[in-house]
Order: structure tokens, then C-alpha cells, then sequence
């Protein structure tokens, strides 16, 4: 049996088709022009990958800010609890889910069953999401996917000290302007953008065990930042894509509404 | 039947008014639910020429929330006295009476005896952006066009707005207690700066103690001699008496619905919540003693018969609510009831403590004491006007007494003053009573900042973790 | 080492040889939030009074757990060093409920930054009356009385009356620091001035005295400087370094004055305490009738000509109001001030900034617009 999710976030949509014990098929599609029709298209993407039709699959979740976008009948599960399902599943020793995405972050706490004890989303700031660090590449003329690689000690990383994305993107034209290396700004970002991920897991305690998901979390700079501020480690998931968790747990949530009848 | 003035300076209190016309005429009809007339379209063309504007401007959901059945009593009340209250502001206004724009957390029996026209200043934007798709943020960006920053709250912004685009009368003087804000004290200093009128401040002392009991008692007959210049007449006890005796009974049954609220399941429905505010602010005026008897007997008939508020079937979630909610969208309340069973137990917002006491009508000196009193407990004056440990206890006895499973918090962008708490709030109630909370931003006023489909997504998101 | 090099100076608290040699001495040293905080009583109770500050902080990662981006940077800075040991030091701290922000950071500091053993909070009412002067006035009182017991000092007449000597003295100093500023071709920058004036509060008020008078002879032998484009006033949300002002002198400003809470607005008045007055009465009256501070309501007027007054006193071509981000009180206040001066023909540059003033490119390109508009050549 085939169970089919669907995360349609701010900036990507994501899908994947579990199988009885794995992902046997995924896509991410930057979330340009008609969302319905991005979505169709990555659905339909998926669902030839895995060699089925969308007919055959009975059980689909959506979730994700965009979710009303998605076209077909599914069931509608919360972003939250579905990254908790999907963390737990894949890592069941995971006690807090930390899912840095294209405009938002949440920071989940969870119990030795899954479940979610409490959890924080961040506040309606592009500062502390991906969406920064977009703004960012092109203020230094990088791939945003090689920003994530530039990590530097600190004292030698440019100082980003505004919390504030439109002042933020002023802060990095001035440290060009004044000579700056573009790698030690880059390394000052993603100081940045860690230290306002690292001060949400602070608020919301009870830390330990912490798995990091979402498209930032392939910035290995940001999550090296969250390390040292906190003085733990950050594991990603090996088994799958970050940024497919959310979509992977819609799959998994709709699985056990239906298990559950 | 009010009618559209040809007065500007009426534009806000006419439209109030007609609503609650509007209203009262919607729901004598028998029908549950627009889409049973033909949906919006078809509805407006069976009403008198002079409800169809008002009707498109009124939000839809609305509409239909206060159509469901069990939201219908109370929504009678509110229109009946809504448009009651209008009616009788709008006669005093003809009568030449002087307008005083008031804080609200004032209550107004003094002013009511001077004979004054009083006017809520935050119920000018509360009740518009309630009501219509539109809100208050034409008052919000004309001020904000004046040159002052996003960050004042919304509750102050639109009525200033108003004044500015002169959709509301000119007033005689502005009312203000210190408390609760910067934001607040700010606005009201312009407001009187610019339109060269008094500033009548009465200082909320920071304790919560007969000390400042004492000094705030001296205030209020301070600010009543000021009053007294204005209105150029003296304070009549006898009519002072008359007003405390309708706030009296007012309070009685807001401290009656309150104490009803703790049963389970909880006898009374959410949608109205944030507009209680509105009577809340008008304590001492017949409305609102008549819009909270028709409440507490609403919720007294539910509890006889044991009934509750959430669809058959559904678990039901205790919620309490913390500082600010969104006025924008009280359907939403309706809304949590009838998708996740989370019903509003109650808020910090409108909250009178347990052993709230009525004034003492003997005399000048008892009535002054207990209006003095009274404004300690007021909403905003309680809660901010002190250390923050009365705010704190407020939540975790509410959390207790109402059985709550989560508190949920709506953020209100302007609030400074909670946002340095915000976390020593959620972690004390956490530590004392084990009840987790959600906090989100949002603008209590001004719906672009976080939309109601926003707001429901965050709501859905926070129910599946349940 | 000079005066003005010593005062110049501004160590960091850590580096601070001031706190050191105090605490080694077995004294008491209480910080203090805001400028209604009767610095004569500490002082008269042998307690030095710090104002905190939070020059150089870099980031608010442990403030910001719990405060909010809704909370201004300056309080958030401030609680930073707090929750980081910045103020180990201290042996206690006198809040005021200024404004909301520095207000509530009582209950947070309490629970939460473990080394300050004493916390007070004083409380001053909204508006300027006689019967709100009788309420701070016993606030005053009570004040002196909590402290004195908590660290077992004695508080006499005479040593409250020393006291107030002392710092009428810093004033006098200050004032004759700032007539010297006036002058068409000012002595000290503004950069200078201000490093000057924020030393007041990081050493014993006598030691600052002395060398502020001798760095007063060094600064009347100057020549004046001439070389500048245009004579400017700042104002607004506090400042407590120094790096806004040195970017308005080198776009070619120099800064002759202020309206700042740590600057112009310490000296208005001095204290006068009357032939067998009560040196703690005159000392309340000074604090509360001469701060002309924007959390007031009621005085916007007198606020506004105390503006006008100082920006033409100094002859000043136009004035700089920055308010920080979230700054309620300043924000109206610019607005409002530059809606009364701009018709009097005094120019206003109204400036969102952060307490740590990273994108300096937006602030310069202001700054610059702006001196551009008023310059003299």
C-alpha cells in the first residue's frame, strides 16, 4: 500500500510516497507562479517515479502553510505534529525537533512516544528563516547552497548584529563596502540566523536530543552555530532529505487516521 | 430605526447603530444560516433599502455565527443594546451634550452624572473592526500616513485615525488613566495636543495595596472637580448613585457568568467574549446591565439543563485566553467550538477577580472609595498597573478553577509591557499547574498582520498536537 | 594620563579599575535603570550608583528568550549583560518604571539573573502635580529608608547634604562643559563631549569632579574647531555610547548639544535645599520637576520649548531624533517635536535605529542627506 504526502510550505512544495517502510519516491519544487499547479506537477512527478497513479493511492495527507492549495481530497494534518511523527519515526531517541523552513521556524519538544509536549513557532520575521539567507546570497553574490558550507572560528566571521532582515540585508552591504571578505559575512549570517534558532530552542527548555529538519538545515554553518551556543549537537536525519520531514509525516499521519479508522 | 446621518462627524456611532438594527431585524427572521435565504446576494435584496449597505459591510462569517442557534440569544443582546446604546449617544449628542473620549479602563458613572457624553476611544476601533470586513484600518493607516510608527497599538490608532478623517465627534476633553502603556499615554497626548483640548490623567499607582488604593480615591475626586470645569456643573451624588446602582448590577452578573463559566461543560459560547469589552467599558449605563442579564441568563439556562456549547460528540478543550485575542474575527471563538470542541473559559482580558465587591452607594466618600476600587480591577489596570505577580496568579487560578488544558495566548504586536512577561507567564502557569501554552503574534486590531485564515491554520496546527 | 584621557577612557565594567578599587574597599555599588533615580541618596549612603548601560553589547541571545522582538534593543541589550554576568558586580539594583520596557525587566531580572541580591523598585507617577510630586516624594523616602537598612548604613542630614553639594557640583561642570559648545567654533566635539558626560556614571561622582575641572581648563585653552558643515542637536531614545555622533561628525556635523536622558537633561536644575529644609524633599523636588522626559503626559509644551530653547541656545542648524525600534515613547515624540520645530524654521532628521547601531550605511546615507540639507557651506 502507498501512502502519499504533501508539505505546500512558503517557499517549496514538497511530496513523497511511502511504501510499507520507506520513501520509495520524492519531489521539491520551488513554489513559482499557480500553486495549485505546482502542486499537480510535483504529485504527478511523484506518483510516476514511484510507477502508480494518484487513483491507487487511498490514504493522502497535506499539510503545510499552503496545504489548501493542494487539489485532491486528503486528510489535513497540522505542520507540527506531523514533523514530530516524522522525526519520531525515523529517530525515536529525538526529544526536540527543530525545523528551520523558508519563512518560519518551530521548535518542538517531544515525549519517548512522539508525542508533542510543546512547541514555539517563530514570529513573523524573515531574520531567523531561509528566506534571509536568499536575501543574503544575492547581496554576496553566492549559490544560497554554498552558503551553508562557510564556517568560520568566531572573531574572524563578519559581526551581523541587526535583527531585522531589511536592516540586515543594509548591515551586509555595508560590511562589502567597508572591504569585507564575502565569506567571513557569510559566516557572520549564518552565525546569525543560528543564534536566533538557538535563542527559540532556549525558550522553549527542556532541551536534549535535538534533530534538526527543513531546508536551513542543510546549512551546515547554521546548525555548527546552534552547537556552540548551546553546547550540544544538532543530527540531521542521513535517511532523508530535510526538507521532505514535514511531507513524510503527512504521509505517516494520514497512514494512522486511517489505521485508526 | 437609525438612519445615516448627514453628519460626519456621526459616521462611526450611525454605522454602529444601524448594525445593531440590522441585526435585531436578521435574526427575528427563522432561519439558521445565510446560504438559507440563497447565500449574501439574495439576503440583501429582502432587506429595507436603507440595511443594504450596511449589510455588505458587515463581515459574512459574522453573519452567520450570530445565526447559529446557540449564539442567537446572545447576539440579540448585543444588537438590542448596541443599538440602544447608539440610539441614546446620538440623542445626547443632539442635545448638545460635550463628548469626553475616555480610557477603558475608566468606568464612567462620574461621567454619566456630569452629563457627559462619554465615548469608549478604544471601543471606536474594537467595535468596527469587529463588525466590518473593513475594520478599523482606514483610522489605523491615516495616522500611521501622519507620520507615526506601526508599533503603537491598533486600538488607539484607529480611533485617532478617525478623529483625524473626522468620522467622529469632536471631544471635549480625553479621559486617561496612566495605565496600562506607553503606547496609549502617547496617543492621547497627541490626540489632546492636536486638537487642543484637555488631558484629564489619572494616575494608576503602581501597587495593589490601600496605599494606592487611597491615592488613586484622591485621584478620582480630582479628576472630578476637572470634570466638573468642564461640564460646568457640580457632581451630583444622587445621579452618581443612579449610575453605580446600574454598575452595581451590572458587575453582579458579570461576576455571576463568571463564577458559571468553571462548569463542565462550559455553558457559555466564545463569539461575544471580545465584545464584552464593549459593556465592559460602559458599566454604569442601562445597556450594559441589560446585555449582562441577558448573558447570565443565557448561561444560566444552559447550566440548569446541563448543556454546553461544542457539537455533540466532541471532546471538550478548555481554553483560556491571555492578553488580547483578535477583536477582528469573533467568529473565530464560534469557530473553535465547532471544528475542535476548544471552548473560552476565560481571559485575562475581561477578568474580575473572584471577590469582586460592589460599590457602597451610601455616601459621596464610599461611592468615590469604590469607584476607586473598581478601577484597580478593571481590565488593563489589574493586569499591568503592578507587579507582575497579580497577573501571574490571575493565570494560574484561572487555570485551576476553570480546569483549563491550555492557555492560549494572542500577542498583541503593541504590547511591550506583556512581551517582557511573556515568558515568565507561560513558565510560571506551566510550573504551578502543568497547563502548556501557545503564544502567537498578532494584532489585536489589525488584521493584516496576522490574517484570520492564519490564525485558524495556527489553531488547527496547535489542535493536532493535542 | 590627562583629565579628558581618563574620562575619555570609558572602560568596559570588567576592565572598570573605578568598580574595582570600590569593591575592594568592602562598598556597595547599586545600579539604578533610569534618570528619576536619586543618585544624592546612594551617594549620601556611601553606595556608588551605576547607571546601566549596555555599551558594546553585540547580541541579545539569552535576553531574547525571554524578551520579545517587540522589546527595544536598548532593554534587551541591557537584560543581555545582566543574564550574561555583565553585572555580577552589583550588589543591588533600583528600577523606575520609566517606561514599559526597563519596567518590566524587574520580575524578569529577579528570577532569572541570580547575582543581584537586592532589587527595588521606585515609582513615578505620569504626570507632573503636586499631589504626584507628594506620592514620589514618599517614594523617595521609602527608598532611602529600604536601602539604608538592606546595607546597614547610617544616612544622616549632613551626609545628604554633602552629598547634593557633589553632584550641584558635576551640574555646574556640565553646564560650563555645554556653554563651551556653544561657541561658534566649539572646543570638543560632540564625540568627546559625550564621552565626558557618560563617564559621570561609571566612577565615584567626587573622582569625576576633579577631573572633569581640570579637563575643563585643558578644553577652554583650545583652539575651536571650524571645520565643520553644520551645527546639530540629537535627541531621542537614550544613547549610551557614542558611535551615532561620531557618524554625524565625520559626515562633516558637529554636535553642539542634546536633549538626551544621559546627556543635557542631567543638569537642568540644581538642587536647593532651603535654610532647615529636608535636603530628601529638595532632592525629590529637582528629580521630579525638572526632567523633561517624553513618559510624561501633559508636558509635551514645556517639553517642546525646553527643545526650541536648547537648539537655539547652541544656534544649532538642525537636530537629529532617533528613536529605537519599538521605542514608544520617543517615536511619538520625534514626530510631534518635528511637526512643532520644522515651522520655526529648526530642520528635523527623525531616525529609526537599533540600539546597536549595525547597518551604518543606512544611517549615514540619512545623516548625510540630511546635513547636506542644512549645511552652512
Amino acid at each position: 500500500m502507498f501512502y502519499l504526502g504533501c508539505d505546500v510550505g512558503s517557499m517549496t512544495t514538497k511530496t513523497v510516497i511511502l511504501g510499507n517502510k520507506d520513501v520509495v519516491a520524492y519531489d521539491i519544487a520551488a513554489n513559482n507562479g499557480n500553486l495549485t499547479k505546482v502542486v499537480e506537477t510535483s504529485v504527478n512527478k511523484v506518483v510516476s517515479k514511484a510507477g502508480v497513479s494518484l487513483a491507487d493511492i487511498d490514504v493522502k495527507g497535506g499539510t503545510g502553510m499552503g496545504e489548501q492549495y493542494i487539489p485532491f481530497d486528503h486528510s489535513k494534518e497540522g505542520i507540527i505534529k506531523c514533523l514530530a511523527v516524522a522525526v519520531y519515526w525515523i529517530h525515536p531517541h529525538t526529544r526536540t525537533v527543530v525545523d528551520i523552513g523558508g519563512l518560519s521556524t518551530s521548535v518542538i519538544s517531544i515525549n519517548g512516544h512522539g508525542k508533542v509536549l510543546e512547541y514555539r513557532t517563530s514570529d513573523k520575521c524573515a531574520s531567523g528563516s531561509g528566506f534571509f539567507l536568499k536575501l543574503a546570497a544575492q547581496a554576496l553574490e553566492l549559490k544560497v547552497e554554498d552558503l551553508g558550507n562557510i564556517i568560520i572560528p568566531c572573531g574572524e566571521r563578519a559581526h551581523m548584529g541587526t535583527q531585522c532582515a531589511v536592516f540586515g540585508e543594509s548591515e551586509i552591504v555595508s560590511h562589502i563596502n567597508d572591504g569585507e571578505e564575502p565569506e567571513k559575512i557569510a559566516a557572520g549570517i549564518n552565525y546569525s540566523l543560528g543564534s536566533s534558532v538557538a535563542t527559540m530552542i532556549n525558550r522553549l527548555g527542556g532541551i536534549q536530543d535535538i534533530v534538526a529538519t527543513g531546508g536551513v538545515a542543510k546549512n551546515k554553518g547554521v546548525l555548527r552555530a546552534i552547537e556552540e551556543i548551546l553546547g550540544m549537537e544538532v543530527i540531521t536525519l542521513s535517511s532523508i532529505d530535510e526538507q521532505l520531514v514535514g511531507a513524510l509525516g503527512a504521509a505517516l499521519c494520514a497512514q494512522q487516521r486511517m489505521q485508526q479508522g | 430605526m437609525a438612519e445615516y446621518s448627514d453628519r460626519k462627524d456621526r459616521t462611526i456611532t450611525t454605522r454602529w447603530q444601524i448594525s445593531g438594527d440590522l441585526a435585531k431585524f436578521i435574526l427575528n427572521q427563522d432561519l439558521t444560516h445565510l446560504d438559507d435565504w440563497g447565500g449574501k446576494e439574495a439576503v440583501r435584496e429582502i432587506l429595507p433599502e436603507h440595511f443594504q449597505k450596511n449589510f455588505d459591510m458587515i463581515q459574512t462569517d459574522l453573519i452567520n455565527c450570530i445565526l447559529e442557534e446557540k449564539n442567537k440569544q446572545t447576539a440579540i443582546a448585543f444588537a438590542e443594546n448596541i443599538s440602544k446604546w447608539g440610539e441614546w449617544l446620538h440623542e445626547q449628542l443632539d442635545e448638545g451634550k460635550k463628548v469626553v473620549y475616555h480610557y477603558f479602563i475608566h468606568t464612567i458613572e462620574p461621567l454619566l452624572a456630569l452629563d457627559f457624553a462619554p465615548i469608549c476611544f478604544e471601543v471606536l476601533s474594537g467595535l468596527t473592526s469587529a463588525l466590518y470586513t473593513d475594520g478599523c484600518e482606514e483610522g489605523i493607516d491615516a495616522i500611521e500616513a501622519e507620520g507615526y510608527p506601526d508599533h503603537l497599538c491598533s486600538s488607539n490608532k484607529g480611533a485617532a485615525g478617525y478623529l483625524l478623517k473626522g468620522y467622529i465627534p469632536q471631544p471635549a476633553c480625553f479621559l486617561k488613566g496612566s495605565a496600562p502603556c506607553d503606547t496609549s499615554n502617547r496617543v492621547y497626548e497627541w490626540a489632546a495636543h492636536k486638537y487642543k483640548v484637555p488631558l484629564i490623567v489619572v494616575e494608576a499607582p503602581y501597587y495593589m495595596n490601600e496605599r494606592a488604593h487611597k491615592f488613586l480615591t484622591e485621584e478620582i475626586k480630582r479628576m472630578i472637580v476637572k470634570l466638573e470645569k468642564i461640564a460646568g456643573k457640580k457632581l451630583d451624588e444622587d445621579k452618581l448613585r443612579h449610575y453605580i446602582q446600574l454598575s452595581n448590577e451590572a458587575v453582579d452578573y458579570l461576576a455571576k457568568i463568571q463564577d458559571l463559566r468553571k462548569h463542565v461543560p462550559c455553558p457559555d459560547t466564545g463569539w461575544h467574549r471580545p465584545a464584552d469589552t464593549i459593556f465592559t467599558a460602559q458599566l454604569g449605563t442601562p445597556f450594559a446591565r441589560d446585555y449582562f442579564k441577558a448573558l447570565y441568563e443565557n448561561v444560566k439556562e444552559r447550566v440548569d439543563k446541563g448543556q454546553g456549547v461544542i457539537p455533540e460528540g466532541k471532546k471538550e478543550i478548555r481554553l483560556a485566553w491571555g492578553y488580547t485575542w483578535e477583536a477582528f474575527d469573533l467568529p473565530f471563538f464560534n469557530w473553535l467550538e465547532n471544528k475542535h470542541g476548544a471552548i473560552y473559559t476565560e481571559d485575562t482580558l475581561t477578568y474580575f477577580p473572584m471577590d469582586t465587591e460592589m460599590i457602597d452607594t451610601t455616601n459621596m466618600e464610599t461611592m468615590l472609595a469604590g469607584l476607586g476600587r473598581r478601577m484597580m480591577q478593571m481590565p488593563m489596570a489589574r493586569q499591568v498597573m503592578s507587579f507582575s505577580d497579580v497577573w501571574i496568579n490571575d493565570f494560574v487560578d484561572i487555570s485551576r478553577a476553570y480546569k483549563v488544558d491550555a492557555l492560549a495566548i494572542g500577542g498583541h504586536m503593541a504590547c511591550k509591557h506583556f512581551w517582557a512577561l511573556n515568558k515568565l507567564l507561560s513558565d510560571k502557569v506551566k510550573e504551578k499547574t502543568g497547563v502548556p501554552t501557545l503564544r502567537f503574534e498578532m494584532d489585536m486590531m489589525d488584521k493584516r498582520f496576522t490574517s484570520p485564515s492564519e490564525l485558524k491554520r495556527i489553531m488547527d496546527d496547535f489542535f493536532a498536537t493535542f | 594620563m590627562t583629565a579628558i584621557e581618563e574620562l575619555k577612557k570609558l572602560p568596559s565594567r570588567e576592565k572598570n579599575s573605578y568598580i574595582k578599587e570600590w569593591k575592594g574597599d568592602g562598598r556597595n555599588i547599586v545600579g539604578f535603570t533610569c534618570h528619576y533615580a536619586p543618585k544624592e541618596i546612594f551617594a549620601a549612603a556611601g553606595i556608588f550608583p551605576y547607571r546601566l548601560e549596555a555599551r558594546g553589547t553585540k547580541e541579545t541571545g539569552l535576553a531574547d528568550v525571554y524578551y520579545h522582538r517587540f522589546n527595544c534593543t536598548y532593554s534587551r541589550c541591557i537584560l543581555q549583560e545582566g543574564l550574561s554576568g555583565g553585572y555580577a558586580f552589583l550588589d543591588g539594583l533600583c528600577f523606575l518604571n520609566g517606561c514599559e520596557q526597563i519596567r518590566r525587566m524587574y520580575e524578569v531580572w529577579k528570577e532569572h539573573v541570580p547575582t543581584t541580591d537586592y532589587q527595588y523598585m521606585i515609582t513615578v507617577p505620569h504626570s507632573i502635580y503636586d499631589e504626584g510630586f507628594e506620592w514620589y516624594k514618599e517614594e523617595i523616602f521609602r527608598f532611602k529608608e529600604d536601602l539604608t537598612n538592606n546595607f546597614a548604613t547610617r544616612l544622616t542630614k549632613g551626609d545628604l547634604l554633602a552629598s547634593i553639594d557633589v553632584y550641584n557640583e558635576s551640574k555646574r561642570l556640565l553646564k560650563e562643559l555645554y556653554e563651551l559648545r556653544k561657541a561658534d567654533n566649539p572646543p570638543i566635539s560632540g564625540a568627546e563631549a559625550m564621552k565626558l558626560i557618560f563617564a559621570a556614571d561609571i566612577m565615584p561622582r567626587e573622582k569625576y569632579n576633579a577631573l572633569l575641572k581640570e579637563a575643563l581648563k585643558e578644553i577652554r585653552s583650545r583652539e575651536g574647531i571650524k571645520d565643520y558643515k553644520a551645527r546639530i542637536m540629537v535627541g531621542g531614545s537614550p544613547l549610551d555610547d557614542t558611535q551615532l555622533i561620531e557618524i554625524i561628525e565625520s559626515l562633516g556635523g558637529i554636535v553642539v548639544t542634546d536633549t538626551l536622558c544621559g546627556g543635557s537633561r542631567n543638569f537642568q536644575e540644581f538642587i536647593e535645599v532651603e535654610k532647615d529644609g529636608d535636603p530628601l524633599e529638595a532632592i525629590a523636588r529637582c528629580y521630579y520637576y525638572s526632567n523633561p522626559c517624553p513618559r510624561m503626559m501633559n508636558q509635551f509644551d514645556s517639553r517642546c520649548e525646553y527643545t526650541e530653547k536648547m537648539a537655539r541656545e547652541a544656534n544649532v542648524d538642525g537636530t537629529i531624533l532617533t528613536k529605537i525600534v519599538f521605542c514608544d515613547n520617543h517615536a511619538v515624540e520625534c514626530t510631534m517635536i518635528a511637526d512643532e520645530l520644522e515651522p520655526k524654521g529648526i530642520p528635523v532628521l527623525s531616525l529609526e535605529r537599533e540600539h546597536m547601531l549595525t547597518d551604518v550605511g543606512r544611517v549615514r546615507t540619512r545623516i548625510e542627506a540630511f546635513i547636506e540639507r542644512i549645511s552652512r557651506r
